[in-house]
């Protein structure tokens, strides 16, 4: 195969650019010097202009109204319906959602600081627990040898910090403190 | 590169959008593709209507099989690529339409120069393309749309490459060959 026959195979992708750029530099310095070849890429340049010269666009007005007629006459899967529903919903709720959780921390905020429990606990009183504290040592436990019943309590026990009312394990007792 | 950024910045959003059933979104793909779209099926059918309705057909289809796009390729190598094998199935259907028909025929007549003032220059253009548009008739469909998707769309060989489906070399021998074809048949018609 002659140079001129190698090169005309390359004559094409040299117009076009898409040779790598040793063999563009190849393909150049062959045509400086090549009539034939001069010709033969000059004729294939005045092809592509003809080409793009004849191709004729036709008329696409209506073309995106046409198509999409034609998608909605598509049978939808339940699927995409339904995706397509959920996307909506979503892009509706999406901007109320944190307006809403807002609103609910606010309220479950207020119910809890007007409830017993939150004023029992903002309200609570250190002076309290320093008497009971204070008065633990008044207390005085009940001996198991010698229980003490409300009934056969003497005068100076009734007296005492602690009333036991029955010596029934399954009954409650009752610890009361001195009153001051 | 990655895959993602072969997308416009906005379309990969449009496509999620037209991929959950989001017509709008797709639409806006269609205006920016529809042109290209018709150029890849006009050039393997070589008939305008038939080009216009390949096209309708390619948006349609893409749209259903929008769930199996990837992002492997680009959207719109993806799209000419349907456009392409639609086209090429619809001319191995048909066969070639070597005769002229409708408005194909009133065009024609049109080109013929008239006697109240076309000048030769022009005549000489509509002469050349008449030309031009038999000898591509002459081409196989695989040979006109490798020449057309590059002088006319302007594609690379790469793209045809993806788009027809063929090894980059294919492209290269198919382009060369409907070239030199082209260019041997309109010396021969000048010499005529």
């Amino acid at each position: 195969m002659s140079a001129c026959d190698q090169v005309k195979l390359l004559l094409g992708p040299f117009d076009d650019g898409e040779l790598e750029p040793h063999e563009m530099e190849d393909v150049a310095l062959h045509v400086v010097s090549c009539g034939a070849c001069k010709a033969a890429l000059d004729d294939y340049r005045s092809l592509g202009v003809a080409l793009r010269d004849c191709a004729t666009q036709p008329a696409i007005d209506g073309f995106t109204a046409a198509v999409l007629k034609r998608i909605d006459q598509l049978p939808q899967p339940l699927w995409r319906r339904w995706r397509h529903y959920l996307d909506v919903l979503a892009e509706h709720v999406s901007g109320t959602v944190p307006l809403v959780a807002a609103g609910a921390f606010a309220a479950l905020l207020t119910a809890w600081l007007v409830t017993p429990y939150a004023q029992r606990l903002l309200h609570r009183s250190p002076g309290l627990v320093q008497i009971a504290s204070s008065n633990k040592n008044n207390l005085r436990e009940p001996s198991e040898q010698q229980p003490v019943t409300s009934q056969n309590a003497s005068p100076d026990q009734s007296e005492s910090s602690m009333i036991t009312l029955s010596n029934d394990p399954s009954t409650t007792v009752i610890w009361l403190p001195n009153q001051p | 590169m990655s895959n993602e950024s072969r997308l416009a910045p906005d379309e990969t959003e449009l496509i999620r959008k037209a991929k959950r059933g989001d017509r709008e979104a797709f639409g806006i793909l269609v205006e920016r593709y529809q042109r290209r779209v018709v150029g890849v099926a006009l050039a393997v059918v070589h008939n305008p209507d038939d080009a216009l309705e390949l096209a309708q057909e390619t948006f349609v289809r893409a749209y259903e099989n929008l769930g199996s796009f990837e992002s492997r390729s680009s959207f719109s190598t993806w799209l000419y690529r349907i456009a392409a094998n639609l086209a090429i199935d619809f001319r191995r259907r048909e066969g070639r339409h070597s005769f002229v028909r409708g408005e194909e025929a009133e065009s024609e007549f049109d080109r013929l120069p008239s006697s109240t003032g076309d000048s030769f220059a022009e005549y000489s253009r509509s002469e050349l393309n008449r030309r031009l548009r038999a000898a591509l008739d002459e081409l196989t469909p695989e040979h006109r749309a490798v020449i057309l998707l590059r002088e006319v769309e302007g594609l690379g060989y790469d793209e045809i490459s993806d788009i027809l489906q063929c090894p980059r070399g294919t492209v290269m021998s198919r382009l060369h060959y409907a070239r030199n074809r082209l260019r041997t048949i309109l010396k021969a018609t000048e010499q005529n």
